[in-house]
């Protein structure tokens, strides 16, 4: 169930640069499904076909992460990045970064001696990341303006817990990878055609999943995510949004859609059925794959199923392996059930 | 001996003030791989000395090994607690940063957290926590279970070699000047030197310049050349800038001695040795500020590393910069040591 989770999430891929992962994922699937296809965007969707050929449903995880692009080379040979999805800045100053997978680099940050002032935010404007070069030209010859930026952090698990970047949404593209896996070792099939969608640039507005739907034409869709859990000691309980521990998230709504009723009440059936422990999203902040797919074609109906994620856009976010466990069990199950077709 | 190495290695050292115990090893280790003769002690409250040469004159060149970090100051439940700097700490640079504490039970790995941007109160975004907002998420290792209030720590941030040898780490501030007093008694071991050789590794100097006193006390060298790091940002437009790759800063000021400053600078100038002047009219914010007035007064001399990113855990150094503190250094121990 957990396979991958460490290099997935250490692999580099910011939205439009979801590439590496992509090759990835389709090296470890390989032989665990019935058709494979690649759209314009970049989307990768496979098939799983089911026992019975009438319905179709899309299983949907994307394959990018927020980071940064570097969008100006000083004349100090220092270069300027900005953030691809939201990168709040805070969490970028004096971080380790990679730039494009391969140049080591460093976040600036203003000596406490010369800056005494300590609660404005460095903001992108004032970010500077040095990777040793001694002026512009130098730069040049090894980075180019456009080039992926992301953070530089390995995967480290221990008992219950895991710490990585890139959970949101590599949590995700695991679960299905995982499923697909699980197809083949029991030689089972999920009750309906079943199109995994490993898709891209959801973290630059929810820009591959309608285009990864135009090809499957689902008649309903399934959203893994990582969703922002918010329990720390700064934030009053009432704000949580979800709480590490308790189990996957299931959504009634989010920025952009309320959920399909039908879809989500057997999302919820599902879960009490396998006697696994789950919550609800307590807050509608936040987006899925799920609002465009109610935007695409003449509207395809979705449920939402995450892992809660510590530090979400950050490069240290954390999970609860048995919250992401359960995802998985209960993906499994409405899959082979057919549930996420409601009539 | 290889700088980098032995560079990243240091920085990589948990040697948090109070714990500098734990980075002895490796300069131990080092110094008795240049000259297994070398003496070697601890003196006062736990400072490292090492002696090289037996001659009159005396010649101390104080390295601080300490490095800033944070330290437990409240447990709030089961898996978080809070901190406080040990040092001068800028919260801003924990945000979203692993941390690694000594506890009884041996290191505990935790994340300073930050709300995602999805869950934030928009009035609170144009402002930084401050260390009463910081919280330490210990979900990672097992909970807080096993850790007190004042377990220390520190950002858990590996070296990393950048472009052009220039080199990140936690601490180089001031493992830099710890590797450039070690690399000037490789230098030095070249020549046939006639005088008697200090290198004092003090504790203590970011949380108010502890070991250094007691050392210079101690050792009451004829001169003393202090090496730290100093910031390679850009100054307020009246002072010059210290410039990374450009040699060493030698400081000049009320903290330092004129014989002193002219030696180093007539060293630097014969040798062809790049090198910056770096001028500090009062205080200088290092050892030099104590050791200049120690029992009848020390002839003091401070030579800067400059480096970005200072007490972050992202510092940034240029080798070379560092190799040349050390030749200037051994050229001077050598000249000092022919005097009578």
């Amino acid at each position: 169930m957990r396979k991958y989770l460490k290099e997935m999430t250490e692999l580099m891929g910011v939205s439009g640069h979801e590439e590496k992962v992509k090759e990835f994922i389709k090296e470890k699937i390989d032989g665990m499904y019935d058709d494979i296809y690649e759209d314009v965007m970049g989307n990768m969707i496979v098939l799983k076909k089911g026992k019975n050929s009438s319905k179709r449903v899309m299983v949907a995880a994307h394959m990018d992460e927020v980071g940064f692009l570097v969008t100006k080379i000083h004349k100090d040979g220092k270069l300027g990045i900005s953030m691809v999805g939201g990168v709040d800045p805070r969490v970028v100053k004096s971080q380790r970064l990679l730039i494009k997978n391969e140049i080591p680099a460093v976040v600036n940050s203003k000596p406490i001696h010369l800056e005494k002032e300590t609660s404005s935010v460095a903001k992108y404007d004032s970010l500077k990341v040095e990777c040793g070069f001694k002026k512009d030209e130098d730069a040049k010859k090894k980075v180019n303006l456009g080039d992926m930026v992301t953070f530089d952090v390995q995967y480290h698990e221990n008992g219950d817990y895991a710490l990585s970047k890139a959970f949101d949404d590599r949590a995700g593209c695991t679960v299905m990878m995982n499923v697909l896996e699980s197809f083949k070792n029991n030689n089972t099939k999920p009750e309906y055609d079943t199109y995994f969608a490993f898709v891209v640039q959801e973290e630059t507005g929810l820009r591959g999943s309608g285009v990864a739907a135009e090809y499957i034409k689902p008649d309903a869709a399934l959203i893994l995510e990582g969703t922002t859990a918010g329990d720390n000691p700064e934030n009053e309980p009432e704000k949580w949004a979800t709480h590490l521990g308790d189990g996957p998230v299931l959504t009634f709504m989010h920025s952009g859609v309320v959920l399909e009723r039908k879809i989500f009440e057997n999302i919820v059936e599902t879960a009490k059925e396998i006697g696994i422990k789950y919550q609800y999203k307590m807050r509608t902040a936040g987006g899925t794959d799920a609002a465009r797919l109610a935007r695409s074609l003449n509207g395809i109906p979705a449920g939402v199923i995450s892992v809660p994620c510590r530090y979400l856009h950050s490069p240290n976010t954390i999970i609860n392996l048995n919250d992401y466990d359960s995802v998985y069990k209960i993906t499994e199950k409405l899959l082979i059930d057919g549930r996420m077709i409601a009539e | 001996m290889d700088i980098s190495e032995i560079l990243k290695k240091l920085s990589d050292s948990f040697g948090v003030s109070s714990w500098e115990h734990n980075t002895y090893s490796i300069v131990e280790e080092t110094l008795k791989q240049l000259d297994p003769d070398i003496e070697i002690s601890k003196r006062g409250t736990g400072s490292l000395v090492a002696k090289y040469g037996n001659g009159d004159k005396k010649i101390g060149f104080f390295a601080h090994i300490d490095e800033i970090g944070i330290a437990i100051s409240k447990i709030v439940d089961k898996e978080f607690a809070r901190v406080e700097m040990v040092g001068g700490v800028d919260p801003r640079t924990l945000i979203a940063k692993r941390v690694i504490f000594k506890t009884d039970k041996g290191n505990k790995l935790g994340v300073i957290g930050m709300l995602a941007p999805h869950l934030q109160d928009k009035d609170k975004r144009g402002q930084s926590p401050s260390f009463d907002e910081l919280f330490v998420d210990f979900s990672i290792s097992g909970g807080t279970e096993g850790l007190n209030v004042g377990d220390i720590g520190v950002v858990d941030a590996k070296s990393k070699e950048l472009e052009n040898k220039t080199i990140s780490g936690k601490a180089i501030d001031n493992r830099a000047g710890v590797v450039s007093i070690i690399k000037a008694l490789d230098y030095l071991k070249k020549f046939k030197f006639n005088g008697t050789l200090y290198l004092s590794f003090n504790k203590g100097e970011e949380v108010g310049l502890v070991g250094a006193k007691g050392m210079a006390y101690d050792i009451h060298p004829d001169s003393a050349i202090i090496v730290d790091v100093t910031f390679a940002e850009d100054l307020p437009g009246n002072m010059e800038t210290m410039k990374i790759g450009k040699g060493p800063a030698i400081a000049v000021g009320a903290a330092i001695n004129k014989e002193v400053y002219k030696k180093l600078t007539d060293i630097a100038k014969n040798e062809n040795i790049d090198h910056q002047i770096e001028v500090l009219p009062m205080g200088t914010g290092t050892e030099t500020d104590v050791v200049q007035m120690i029992k009848t007064g020390v002839k003091t001399g401070l030579l800067s590393i400059p480096i970005y990113n200072m007490h972050s855990p992202v510092e940034v150094v240029n080798e070379n910069d560092i190799d040349l503190t050390a030749k200037l250094l051994a050229l001077y121990a050598y000249e000092e040591g022919e005097k009578k």
